[in-house]
């Protein structure tokens, strides 16, 4: 039986070597872009910035390929100039010039998104009460909840106290959560608790999100929880125990299991042990680990050129990867000291006496002497909680928590038009005690939720 | 019955195979007409290729309802068990199972599906067809058992002699109301005359009735 041990390193390892070109052009670009048209529609976070060239970075979309082919010199010193020579053409043939898509919210590398001039949306309380039924209580409305609504006196609060008990309800916290979960945790049956080949038990990482993500709490707590919930939903605050005692001979092979991480050292849902040794696996700096947290909780994906912030004289190439090659350099300027904070927490071990000691997911000041000198969005961390703490207190963190919800809702990204309420939700979070409840129940009253064309 | 649906499985298969790709956005310019048709052809591609859906008409998008609330909608409205309302091959769970992924959901333990599908697919209305027909199925032979305690379908006997106009309109009615949670408005009570004055047996009416109100888009879309 083979462990699929090797694929997250042959991942960072194509990551790090992808096309740097289109990749520098966007980290650099953006800030030029949106300096120039600072209400363009893609300039609402650096998340989107990229799409204003790129179709998918590296490609340029129209706009994008007219902007090189108008560039007279460097980039950071020549496309102030393209971008004006370009503000009269239509590069994407929607009929709109540059420019004006710039000012009305269209785009002009896409013929699809073109500025939709006075939009009259009305708010439909029928339409609202469909769509949190189904979402949040995973319910179809009856017959008789629309007659409710219908003479009710009051029909938003009629809608905020069924969405009140839809996210106290199995479906949200046992499953919706769930479901919002997986792509932060990934998991892995065949090498999770009960698999053949157990590195981890991810059930731990289900737990403590959902637990976090419901009933008011401090949504911040996803990167700094020092605790843990068990299957009962109870709090747990020391280490926690394997489930099964460690097999290294016979058809199952367990290598770890619990939560065996000091609670002074956890971050939240960074640090689990399911977290640490997928991710981490054997790695000496933890890259495919840093840029997973990255991507999951701030929502920059630096496989596609999103959220660079070179640090000089990165990358050192701390373990000998070879990411020092122009190619390379590009995001791993980035990524590399985004990773040291990492590199003092155990992947898989597979000693005996490591085995035994359920050591897979620890922290070990020894493991590797990077801790102290990383950085997260330009900032220096001295270790893995600083970077925690910096992420958590993020405008970041806070629009990627509100795009995680608006798109879980409407299964679709922001549209141009909607930036306003968009903004309103993620620029709420403090007031709101960072309760996702609190969100969600701002997002129903949005017109992009309930929302239909008069 | 699983004949007609492979054909028409395959047959929108090969109609969604005939259309070419739609590469938005290629760039103008250049006239390449290598298609034969004169029209120009692009010189390079652009903007969209990412399969991208185009982003839809402010305040004209709509919410897919996903599996789990269309289960709920079926099984709450048609008063059937969860557990077996819908088991493909006899043993296997339309919902959480065999058609779970087209019908929005996603299985990340075993399948390694960690995101679901943004929009519905092709294979979304066969996937919704079964489902539906196996939900609506089970109500009509519980209510043909059942008889004069049957619970949807009563308004009308499921043999005998053609319903009245009034019984049809009054089991559209029901079915309207547990399934799309509204009364039928009167243009859709004379389309569903028009469906039963086509002469087909009284259970099949009723079949029909309920497969056509549920497999909607309203039921689907919200």
């Amino acid at each position: 039986m083979r462990i699929p041990i090797k694929i997250p390193h042959l991942i960072a390892l194509v990551l790090g070597c992808l096309p740097s070109e289109a990749v520098l052009a966007s980290a650099s670009a953006s800030a030029i872009l949106c300096g120039k048209y600072p209400t363009s529609t893609y300039c609402d976070s650096p998340v989107n910035s990229c799409k204003t060239c790129h179709s998918s970075p590296p490609s340029l979309n129209a706009f994008g390929e007219d902007v090189r082919g108008h560039l007279m010199g460097p980039l950071p010193t020549a496309l102030d100039g393209a971008l004006t020579a370009i503000e009269n053409d239509d590069s994407d043939g929607d009929g709109v010039i540059n420019l004006v898509e710039f000012q009305q919210k269209g785009a002009p590398g896409n013929s699809d998104i073109k500025p939709a001039g006075a939009i009259n949306i009305v708010y439909s309380e029928a339409t609202a009460l469909k769509r949190l039924k189904a979402i949040y209580c995973g319910e179809s409305v009856s017959f008789e909840l629309m007659q409710k609504l219908e003479a009710a006196s009051d029909k938003k609060a009629f809608l905020h106290s069924e969405l009140t008990q839809c996210l106290a309800g199995n479906y949200w916290k046992k499953e919706a959560l769930h479901r919002l979960a997986d792509k932060k945790i990934q998991p892995l049956g065949a090498v999770g608790y009960g698999g053949n080949v157990v590195i981890a038990d991810f059930r731990w990482d289900y737990w403590l999100f959902a637990y976090i993500m419901s009933d008011d709490r401090d949504a911040r707590e996803l990167l700094t929880a020092q605790y843990h919930i068990d299957e009962n939903g109870k709090k747990v605050t020391g280490k926690i125990a394997r489930e099964e005692l460690p097999q290294i001979l016979g058809q199952r092979i367990v290598l770890a299991g619990g939560q065996p991480l000091e609670p002074s050292r956890r971050a939240g849902m960074i640090t689990t042990q399911w977290f640490l040794a997928f991710y981490t696996m054997f790695g000496a700096l933890p890259r495919n680990t840093a840029s997973q947290a990255y991507r999951e909780y701030l929502g920059m994906d630096i496989a596609k050129g999103e959220g660079l912030s070179p640090i000089a004289n990165e990358p050192r190439d701390v373990d000998e990867k070879n990411v020092k090659q122009t190619e390379c350099v590009v995001c791993h300027s980035t990524l590399d000291p985004l990773s040291y904070a990492f590199s003092t927490y155990s992947g898989i071990e597979t000693s005996v006496i490591e085995i035994l000691t359920n050591a897979t997911g620890t922290y070990n000041k020894d493991r590797k002497p990077w801790e102290a000198q990383g950085h997260i969005m330009g900032q220096p961390v001295k270790d893995l909680l600083d970077w925690a703490d910096k992420a958590r207190n993020s405008d970041l963190f806070r629009q990627n928590l509100a795009r995680m919800m608006f798109r879980q809702a409407m299964s679709r990204d922001v549209l141009p038009h909607e930036q306003g309420e968009f903004e309103a939700l993620w620029k709420s979070m403090p007031d709101d005690k960072y309760s996702i409840n609190k969100l969600v129940h701002r997002l129903i009253d949005t017109k992009a939720f309930g929302g239909h064309k008069q | 019955m699983k004949t007609p649906f492979l054909i028409l499985s395959v047959l929108v298969l090969v109609s969604a195979c005939n259309k070419r790709p739609k590469w938005v956005g290629w760039k103008k310019g250049g006239a390449n007409t290598e298609n034969g048709t004169g029209q120009e052809m692009p010189t390079s591609p652009a903007a969209g290729e990412t399969g991208d859906m185009a982003p839809p008409i402010p305040g004209l998008d709509l919410v897919w309802k996903r599996y789990r609330a269309f289960e709920h909608g079926l099984v709450q409205g048609l008063a059937l068990k969860k557990d077996d309302f819908c088991l493909e091959i006899g043993t296997q769970a339309c919902i959480d199972k065999t058609h779970l992924t087209v019908l929005g959901g996603n299985e990340p333990y075993k399948a390694g599906q960690y995101e679901r599908a943004q929009t519905p697919t092709v294979l979304t209305a066969v996937a919704v067809d079964r489902v539906v027909l196996s939900a609506c199925s089970q109500r009509l032979e519980i209510d043909r058992k059942a008889g004069a305690t049957a619970i949807v379908f009563k308004h009308f006997p499921l043999a005998g002699s053609a319903p009245t106009p009034e019984q049809v309109s009054l089991q559209t009615k029901e079915l309207y109301q547990r399934i799309l949670a509204r009364n039928p408005e009167e243009a859709e009570i004379k389309a569903i005359h028009t469906l039963g004055a086509q002469g087909m047996s009284n259970d099949r009416l009723a079949l029909m009735l309920c497969y056509a109100i549920a497999s909607s888009s309203e039921n689907i879309l919200l």
